[in-house]
């Protein structure tokens, strides 16, 4: 099922938790709206269930429609959305077959399954969690990963035509996190019901989304794949929030950006806003495993920096520098890359930028 | 520098002179009376321990505790469960208002209670003429203990159930609407059950409280022999008038509910540790 948000505000008090939001999601994608909290991202994902209601805007008027039908007025029961939450909110009181077949045992009389078909049904959903032979368990007789997978069989029971995820991997271990994420992406292949997850964790969203939606201050930042989300940032809030980055201040001085002792030419941006011929203020932006650490400079725009600090417990070995200027610098340094002859605390090297990024700042 | 004890480990040592203190004060304070008061109950044999019960007045102050009960305990459980439910699950302008005015039967004694009844249906009370034109009575009468129980009464199903309710949250309720559950559904096959033990014992604390009240009914019910007595109110009768066996065996029917009540708190509260959160 497509959904389209158009013109979504809501407030509570002064707060602007969604700042006139428009989206379309399309039938069968598994959307993230990734960002930090407060921005906006639970309130939106409630604001599709139903559970909380946009704000009437003065001119333009919110618009929630499902399949291109407005469903302002259908109460939560009647959307037809499962919605998953961060601690599970499984019926403690029931078994795991019971919470699965909750949705179907509440239904009217008339459209109400056999005891035969929800046993039935159950039983192909408990396959599709793969949990079987914990049917007759309690929720606390479970681990979180198990609990989350019986909240997914349990709004999946009513066939939902749209799955909704409240930080759906928030309350989990590490490990458990990583292997449901995938487990979730897996499902979705082959049942292709439109979801929509919220997530703060970036890595969480790269890996499992067709689309990231970057939220920040309850508005949309970016809308891409993970892959442009990732690789061109739209603005420099996404350029910070997604993966890391070093920061430079700097100015357009006629075709020259200058940050520092560092210049480059104005053509030779990758950005926004920078058009030649404006003049002001600018923010340059490196990811810190591009940057290359060397000798002696090699016609890369860079800048030279002292060695401060070296992290090699990790994938990668983290240096820390800090620039003649005072900026602090951070760069990922491939082990097999590493080199123990100059890269030492307090040596002087000479940090090459091989991708830049600009933004007005 | 010398540093300072961690709680952990000034936790391994058990406070054992603390916890002797606490069992003693409660032998001699609680345990002890109750005791005695089986013992008094029991003075004059088996024979008249049971008579005690079977005299009119017993009988018709039994029956009226019994009715109070019945009519006060389903009421305050309604309301109580419906006010907890508001108060738990949702925001609203006046709720600290409401909280407030719900602790009034607890912070005033019940004696001032009984009192504001008398200024409101008394003969020359607020509404007491008016009553007495249409012919109804209520103070002095049994409506009057009835009322004055449902006051003092009236808190207990909501505090054992606010806390609960909070803790638990709204996402079992959201995630059955979700589901397709009406509120109806919602409340029957979610909400109820996950706070069953909660309310059963506030339900029991109500009950008991109704059959015990003293304070509020004495000052209401006028204490006529046979028709306004309550089984406290005869406990106290019997004592006055010298028959110390007679009142302390209706007494031991109070202890005894008041026994049963704790019984059940700890098989609630067993029962609801083993689900969880």
């Amino acid at each position: 099922m497509g959904i389209d948000l158009h013109n979504i505000t809501k407030t509570f008090g002064t707060f602007h938790a969604v700042d006139n939001v428009n989206l379309h999601i399309r039938t069968g994608e598994l959307v993230a709206l990734l960002g930090p909290s407060g921005s906006g991202k639970s309130t939106l994902l409630r604001i599709i269930a139903g559970l909380e209601r946009p704000d009437m805007g003065l001119e333009l008027s919110p618009e929630v429609l499902f399949d291109g039908v407005p469903v302002a007025d259908t109460k939560v029961r009647h959307r037809g959305v499962g919605f998953v939450f961060q601690h599970y909110s499984l019926f403690r009181q029931m078994t795991v077959f019971e919470n699965i077949a909750f949705g179907l045992r509440v239904r009217p009389r008339a459209t109400r399954p056999t005891s035969t078909e929800i046993r039935k049904q159950v039983g192909r959903l408990l396959d599709l969690i793969q949990l079987q032979s914990l049917a007759q368990r309690y929720p606390h007789q479970l681990s979180g990963g198990q609990r989350q997978r019986v909240a997914l069989a349990r709004a999946l029971a009513v066939e939902p035509k749209v799955l909704l995820l409240d930080e759906p991997f928030g309350a989990l271990d590490a490990q458990v996190r990583l292997d449901l994420r995938r487990w979730l992406r897996k499902l979705h292949d082959e049942i292709h019901v439109t979801s929509v997850f919220v997530t703060h964790d970036q890595e969480e969203a790269l890996e499992i989304a067709d689309r990231v939606i970057v939220m920040n201050e309850g508005k949309i930042e970016q809308d891409g794949s993970p892959d442009e989300v990732f690789h061109t940032p739209a603005t420099p809030f996404v350029m910070r929030f997604i993966g890391s980055a070093n920061r430079f201040r700097g100015r357009i001085e006629q075709s020259r950006a200058v940050f520092g002792e560092l210049e480059i030419e104005s053509a030779n941006l990758e950005g926004s806003g920078h058009d030649s011929g404006s003049e002001g203020e600018i923010d340059l932006y490196v990811r810190p495993h591009e940057i290359e650490l060397r000798r002696t400079p090699n016609g890369i725009p860079g800048v030279e920096a002292v060695i401060e600090h070296i992290h090699q417990a990790g994938p990668v070995v983290r240096i820390d520098l800090r620039t003649h200027a005072g900026d602090a610098l951070a760069v990922d340094v491939a082990h097999e890359l590493f080199d123990k002859q100059f890269m030492l605390c307090g040596n002087t090297v000479f940090a090459a930028l091989r991708r830049t990024r600009v933004f007005v700042g | 520098m010398k540093t300072t004890a961690s709680p952990a480990t000034t936790g391994t040592k058990t406070p054992r002179f603390l916890i002797c203190i606490t069992w003693l004060f409660l032998t001699a304070c609680l345990l002890l009376p109750i005791v005695l008061v089986f013992q008094y109950a029991f003075s004059a044999g088996i024979g008249r321990y049971f008579a005690s019960f079977a005299t009119s007045d017993a009988r018709s102050a039994i029956g009226l505790s019994v009715i109070t009960a019945l009519i006060v305990v389903p009421i305050n459980t309604v309301f109580g469960v419906a006010l907890a439910w508001s108060i738990a699950k949702f925001e609203f302008r006046g709720k600290n208002l409401l909280m407030t005015v719900l602790d009034i039967p607890f912070a005033v004694s019940p004696v001032i209670a009984g009192m504001m009844l008398i200024l409101l249906f008394g003969s020359r009370g607020l509404l007491g003429p008016w009553l007495q034109e249409i012919g109804v009575r209520i103070v002095f009468a049994r409506p009057g203990v009835i009322l004055a129980t449902l006051f003092v009464t009236f808190p207990f199903v909501a505090r054992e159930l606010i806390p609960l309710m909070h803790s638990q949250g709204s996402e079992a309720e959201v995630s059955a609407l979700s589901l397709g559950a009406n509120g109806f559904q919602s409340f029957f096959r979610v909400t109820l059950p996950n706070i069953k033990w909660g309310l059963l014992y506030g339900v029991l604390l109500t009950n008991a409280r109704a059959f015990g009240e003293f304070g509020a009914v004495s000052v209401v019910s006028g204490h006529i022999r046979g028709l306004t007595n309550t089984v406290p109110l005869h406990v106290e009768i019997l004592f006055n008038d010298y028959q110390f066996a007679a009142s302390f065996a209706v007494a031991s029917l109070l202890v005894l509910l008041g026994l049963v009540t704790l019984v059940i708190k700890i098989i609630a509260e067993s029962k609801e540790a083993q689900y969880g959160h």
